[in-house]
Formats: structure tokens, sequence, C-alpha cells
């Protein structure tokens, strides 16, 4: 039999499981020519063939077959050998490469999109979302396979877009949906550089977000994708909560989108309420920093806005609506009486970690009131060897007088 | 150091509405430093907003320059405090029976610190009141004040607190002497004055500026007749007003009579013997108000830069430049004008 047929044996697929995809991946048997490494002539059994690995004649006479020692290591070569050509398609990521999950690509980074005539799109990354193998049924072909690739674009300072793209191969799916990308780019004001201008709700489909303010070095609390896009706009502090199908990964996007396009800056709402917008800050002392005043209009007096109107912020913001906030769920335990035995058995304990830290700061060592009266009781410490040695130093120097 | 019997008590200047109103108005009173976001291990949340008209505004901004003042009160300076220890009873058969003091305390919460009974009972059997030491340490196990500790703490020991003062950590220094000691603490004093003098030698009035410490910085260049580090600060800065003020404030502090509220100021007020008289013509009846022109505020400088100060030719080459520095500009100016109105 061949090679080919012995093989195919092994490692056989049926053509029906091949259109399923049967038969790639890891893990799989692969077909591998067990004829590299060897020359003919040369086997297990390890002997001189004249004509074939000696030549015939030597210095004039006939050569003889022999047979020479074996070779120990041929096996252990023929191996290492075969185990090189090995289908192995694994490679490491660093920390900053990776994506969300494995070596695959949603999370990850594909460049900025390809440059179009003058625009180059510099400063620009783009980071896949979602790639994912999708089917279709056509009248002709049945089902039809294609790879879906969603992305989002960005400068890090307000520019941002986000593109769908489909293909016969990943990397088709992957250009078409950087470009789209590219080509349909939003600009997003931020407050500060850094975060939204106030908490806001929105939807799309059924996929509902609420997003909060957050104060600088916060970071990004919220879902992946949200993540990926606020790095993309330049946001670096937000909270976010999706309700809804949290993998619906365009939807969210879309939604979020929706949400960052109908923010309203702080001149915007001054000029819509004509009145002055103040910030106050609790770390510094409340102190009314004035953000924004109505541009055209002059500001309202008090007699002219009218009894009914909303001035809190927050309910102008939501349009009379408030998020629901439940409050923080507590442990089971916390209602029953024996957690109250519990406390006040640790009550003691609660102070200890700030005791330790203050009697190492004064003496350098965990130390109670006693240690002077009774010294055989203090622990191991650096304090107490470093008494011991300038002791021992002292009393050598005492002999040496 | 404010310490001495010979020497005047700051406390009898100090609290004239006068010298306090030096005090603030030498303050540089910046907002933005004044109310400068504090890293207090407080969770930071994101800031508020409020809509507001005109009326609303201007509220916020008198409660704003009431807050100013209440955050820039200068920490009080008095001097260093008298021992109060005396002997109630002594009971030489009480000798013994026990080895060690025993301390009692009224804890009554409506009672005042420094007022509230403290008492020691020694191992000889001599009862007396407790002494200043003690009183601090009482106070702070049986009420303790936050922020406080029971034992001085070691910045506030050689050689920690100049390590301190030569990271130039003033206001930290300052803040925290402020929580740990009463004001007529010698050690209170002490630590003040070092730092106080650090700034001086190392010229960074700026670090306590907008800040409480500023007023008592000046108070203590001022008692000490060292002002002309600070003065020369004013003059570089072109802060005229302020340097004015400053020489007000010294002139205050020499005055034999402890300045009062009710006394108006004279002529005999500064009848010290170094000759530096109030004889000058610009207004010495009364401290300038910031309306005074600049060459009223410059004949005050150069009076007390001729008859009062230690390092008068700096002083005077100062002054010089700023004069220059004046009519080169007063001449742009006019020039500027001249162009504009040409065209």
């Amino acid at each position: 039999m061949s090679a080919n047929e012995l093989w195919k044996g092994v490692t056989g697929v049926s053509n029906a499981g091949r259109k399923r995809g049967r038969g790639r991946g890891a893990g799989v048997k692969r077909r591998r020519d067990l004829n590299r490494g060897q020359v003919i002539g040369v086997g297990k059994v390890n002997m001189m063939w004249p004509g074939l690995n000696a030549p015939v004649l030597r210095n004039g006479e006939l050569v003889r077959q022999q047979s020479q020692p074996r070779d120990e290591q041929r096996e252990s070569r023929l191996q290492a050998i075969r185990d090189q050509f090995t289908d192995q398609r694994s490679f490491k990521l660093t920390p900053l490469e990776r994506g969300w999950s494995g070596n695959r690509l949603p999370g990850r980074s594909i460049g900025p999109p390809d440059a179009v005539d003058f625009e180059t799109f510099e400063g620009f990354d783009t980071t896949v979302l979602e790639l994912k193998t999708v089917f279709s049924m056509t009248a002709t072909a049945g089902r039809t396979r294609h790879i879906s690739c969603f992305a989002v674009t960005g400068n890090g300072a307000g520019l941002v877009g986000y593109g769908l793209g489909k293909g016969n191969t990943g990397m088709a799916a992957i250009k078409q949906c950087k470009r789209r990308a590219g080509q349909r780019l939003i600009y997003v004001e931020r407050c500060d550089g850094h975060t939204v201008f106030h908490d806001f709700f929105t939807r799309f489909a059924a996929v509902r977000i609420f997003v909060e303010r957050r104060p600088r070095g916060h970071g990004l609390q919220c879902h992946r994708a949200i993540r990926e896009i606020c790095h993309r706009v330049g946001i670096s502090d937000l909270y976010a909560k999706v309700e809804g199908p949290t993998d619906n990964v365009q939807s969210i996007t879309k939604a979020f989108f929706l949400g960052l396009l109908r923010q309203r800056t702080h001149q915007q709402l001054a000029d819509e309420k004509r009145l002055h917008l103040v910030e106050l800050r609790p770390e510094a002392d409340n102190y009314p920093r004035l953000v924004a005043s109505p541009g055209g209009a002059p500001v309202r007096s008090k007699e002219q806005i009218p009894a009914d109107e909303e001035l809190d912020f927050q309910l102008h913001i939501f349009e009379g609506k408030v998020p629901l906030k439940m409050p923080p769920k507590q442990p089971f335990y916390m209602k029953l009486p024996c957690y109250q035995t519990h406390l006040n058995k640790v009550k003691h304990l609660k102070n200890q970690e700030q005791v330790r830290v203050s009697l190492l700061a004064e003496h350098g060592e965990v130390r109670s009131f006693l240690a002077d009266q009774y010294p055989e009781c203090r622990a191991a410490s650096a304090a107490l060897w470093a008494e011991k040695r300038q002791a021992a130093e002292d009393d050598q120097e005492q002999d040496e007088m | 150091m404010f310490a001495g019997v010979a020497s005047r008590d700051p406390s009898l200047y100090f609290f004239s509405s006068r010298v306090q109103e030096l005090l603030f108005q030498l303050n540089d009173r910046q907002h933005d430093l004044v109310f400068k976001p504090r890293k207090l291990g407080q969770k930071l949340e994101a800031p508020q907003y409020v809509f507001m008209t005109d009326e609303d505004l201007d509220k916020e901004r008198r409660r704003i320059e009431q807050r100013l003042r209440e955050k820039l009160q200068v920490p009080p300076v008095l001097g260093p405090r008298k021992p109060i220890e005396r002997v109630l009873a002594k009971d030489p058969r009480l000798e013994g029976l026990h080895d060690s003091k025993l301390v009692c305390i009224d804890i009554s919460p409506d009672l005042s610190d420094r007022k509230r009974m403290i008492t020691v009972r020694e191992p000889d059997g001599t009862l007396r009141t407790a002494n200043w030491n003690e009183r601090g340490r009482i106070n702070q196990i049986f009420l303790p004040v936050d922020g406080r500790t029971v034992t001085m703490p070691k910045m506030f020991e050689e050689p920690h607190l100049t390590e301190c003062l030569d990271r130039e950590e003033y206001v930290s220094v300052l803040d925290r002497a402020c929580v740990q000691f009463e004001p007529d603490d010698p050690d209170y004093i002490r630590v003040t004055s070092a730092t106080y003098d650090h700034v001086d030698a190392a010229r960074l009035y700026e670090r306590l500026q907008s800040t409480r410490h500023f007023g008592a910085l000046a108070f203590y260049l001022a008692w000490h007749r060292r002002i002309d580090n600070l003065l020369l600060y004013f003059i570089q800065l072109e802060k005229l007003n302020q340097a004015v003020k400053l020489i007000h404030l010294y002139r205050l502090l020499r005055s034999a009579e402890p300045v009062s509220d009710q006394t108006p100021p004279t002529r005999q007020e500064s009848s010290q013997s170094d000759g530096y008289s109030s004889s000058s013509d610009s207004g010495s009846e009364s401290e300038s108000s910031d309306s005074d022109s600049e060459g009223v505020q410059l004949d005050i400088i150069r009076d007390y830069i001729e008859n009062a100060s230690v390092k008068r030719p700096v002083l005077e080459l100062a002054l010089q430049n700023f004069q220059h520095l004046s009519a080169e500009r007063r001449r742009v100016e006019r020039e500027q004008r001249r162009a504009d109105g040409r065209q």
C-alpha cells in the first residue's frame, strides 16, 4: 500500500464530515512524511551494502557486506525530526497585546484604518469587538459561510467610529470593517478630557445602558465592549451598567454611541436653561466654580423661573425620570442574632492592625508596657536583636579594656 | 522664640482687630489655592452641578468670602505657658501604698480641656494638680482629639524636624503642629519658630501663601524685627500694597503700648530708640489703604529702608529696580497710547 493510502486510512474524514469542518483543529492526526531523515540503504539494521551505501571496489579490492554496530540514537533522531514538522500554530502574546480570551482577535488591536487619499488616520487605532462565523441559506448553494467582523476605531481624542465587515475569509472581513469604521467617524465631546458630561440612560434594540460619570482616576468600570470604545474615544473614567442582552456587542455599541452623541455639554445646558451652571466638589470644600454661563440670552432671574420648572440637575438630565438604585445586598447572616454575638467577640481585635503599626513606629517592635519589667517576654524582632548585638559589642569592648 | 520673662507678651498684640486685618491683607488669598482639592484618603465622587441665578451666585460668593475668612484664620500666637503645678495636700502616711502615680480627671463633657480638674497622687502621698505635660497626655487619653497622639510624634524631634523642613514640607509640619499642640505649648513655639526660620532662610514664602500660616509667619518675622527678606520678596514681586502693610505691622508690633481696638494710632506710637520715627510725610496716622498712590507707598517703604532696615543696600537696589521698571512700563504705555491715537 502506498503512503497516501495508509495515511488516508489513519486520518480519514468523509466528504460530508469535511464539509462540516471535521478533521481540522488541534489534536487531530496530521500526515507526516516518514521518509525525512532517512537515507536509502540505512535502516534499523546497520550494514554496509556495497553498491548501495558503500563503494563496490576499494583500493582495487571488492568490498564485502559487513554488519556495523547498531546506531542507538537513530530512533530518537528520527522521532525528533518528525516532531519538528507538526502543525503547531499557537504563539504567545504579551499582556498588552492580549485580547479578551486566548489568542483570539476580539479585544485585540488591528492597527489604524488604511490611508485613503490625504487622510492618513494618524493617531488612530482599531479594536476588534466581535469576530464570528455566520451562515446564511442561499437558493443556489444552500448554507453559505461568511466571517463577520465588528470593530471600533478612534484617535483617543474624541473621534470614533464603528464598522461591520463580512467576507469569505477573516482578512477580507477585517479589512472591510476597518475601512467602514474609518469612513463613519463621529466626534464625541468629553468633559475635562476624561469622562462624560453627566449621567445618562440610553437604549438600542433590547439593550439598555445606564452610564454614570466618575471622577478622575476611577477607571472604566463597565462592559468590556464599552471599555474598548472608551479607550478609542479617550474616556478614562466611567461607570456603565448594561441591562438586557450583554452578549449583543453590536447593539451595545450602537446604544452607547447614541448616548454619547445625545450628551449635552455644560455650555449647552447653561444655554437651554438660561442659568449659570456651577460645579461643587466636596473635596474642594464645595467651592462654587462657575463652569458655564448662558451665551446669547441673559440669565433668568428668580421671578422669571416658573414654579414647576425642574431645577435639579440630575432630574433635568434624566428628564424627570430617576434611575432605580437598589441598596447593596447584605449577606444573610447579618440579620441573625448570632452575628451580634460574633461582632462582640471580635470587637477587641478591630484595632489590632493599627495598634501594631503604631507600636512599630514608636518602639520598632510590637511590645507591651510590661516588656521592661519582663524582658524575657519580648518577641524576636529587629529591635531586640539590634539591642543584643549592641550589648555583645559593649561586652567585647569592656573585655578588651 | 517668644520665650523669656523679660520679653513682651505677643498675645497682647495679636488679637487686636487692626493686627488681624493686616495679617489677613498680607495673605494672597488666591481662591484656587485656598480651596484646592485635598486628598485626605476619602473616596472621590463625581462633582455636583447646580443651576443658579445671578442672586444665587452672589449669595454663594458671599458665603465663600466668609468661608475664606474661616480657613485663613491665623493660629493664635501666645507666649509660652507658665507652670500651673501646685500642691493641694501632703499625706506622708500614704507612702508605700502604691508604687506608681495615680491620676484623677473630671471627664464632664461640658468643661474646657484647659480648665478641667486633673490631679495627681504621688507615691509619697503628695496630692497636686497635674503639670501641663501630664494634662495634655491625660486629656488625650480620656477625651481624644482627632489627629492628636498621646506622645509627641517623632517628626517634631530633631533630627527628623530638620529633615522634614529640608524637604520643604512646611505646610504639613505646621498643620500637624496645630493639631498636636496647644498654642502656648513650648514645643509648638519651638516647632513653628524653626519652620518660620527655615522658610525665611530659604525665601520660600510662596509655600505658605494662601494658607492660614502666612499670617503667623508675617507676625513672627515682624515681632522679631526680621522683615527685610519678606519685604524684599514683596518689592521684587511688585506687591507694594503688601510691602506697606508689612511695614505697618512692624510698626504696630514695635509700639510700647499693646495695640487695642480702642486706642487710635498716634504719632507717639513708634518712639523707639533706633530713630525710626513716624515723621514721614506719608499718612503715618493711619495704615495706608490700597487706594494710596504709588508715590505714597514708595515713601513709606523708603522711610523704613533708611531708618530701620538691616539689609539696606539690597532693599534700596530692589526699590530702584522697581522704579526703573515702573517708569519703563509707563513710557511704553504712553507710546502705545500715542501710536493708537495716531491710527
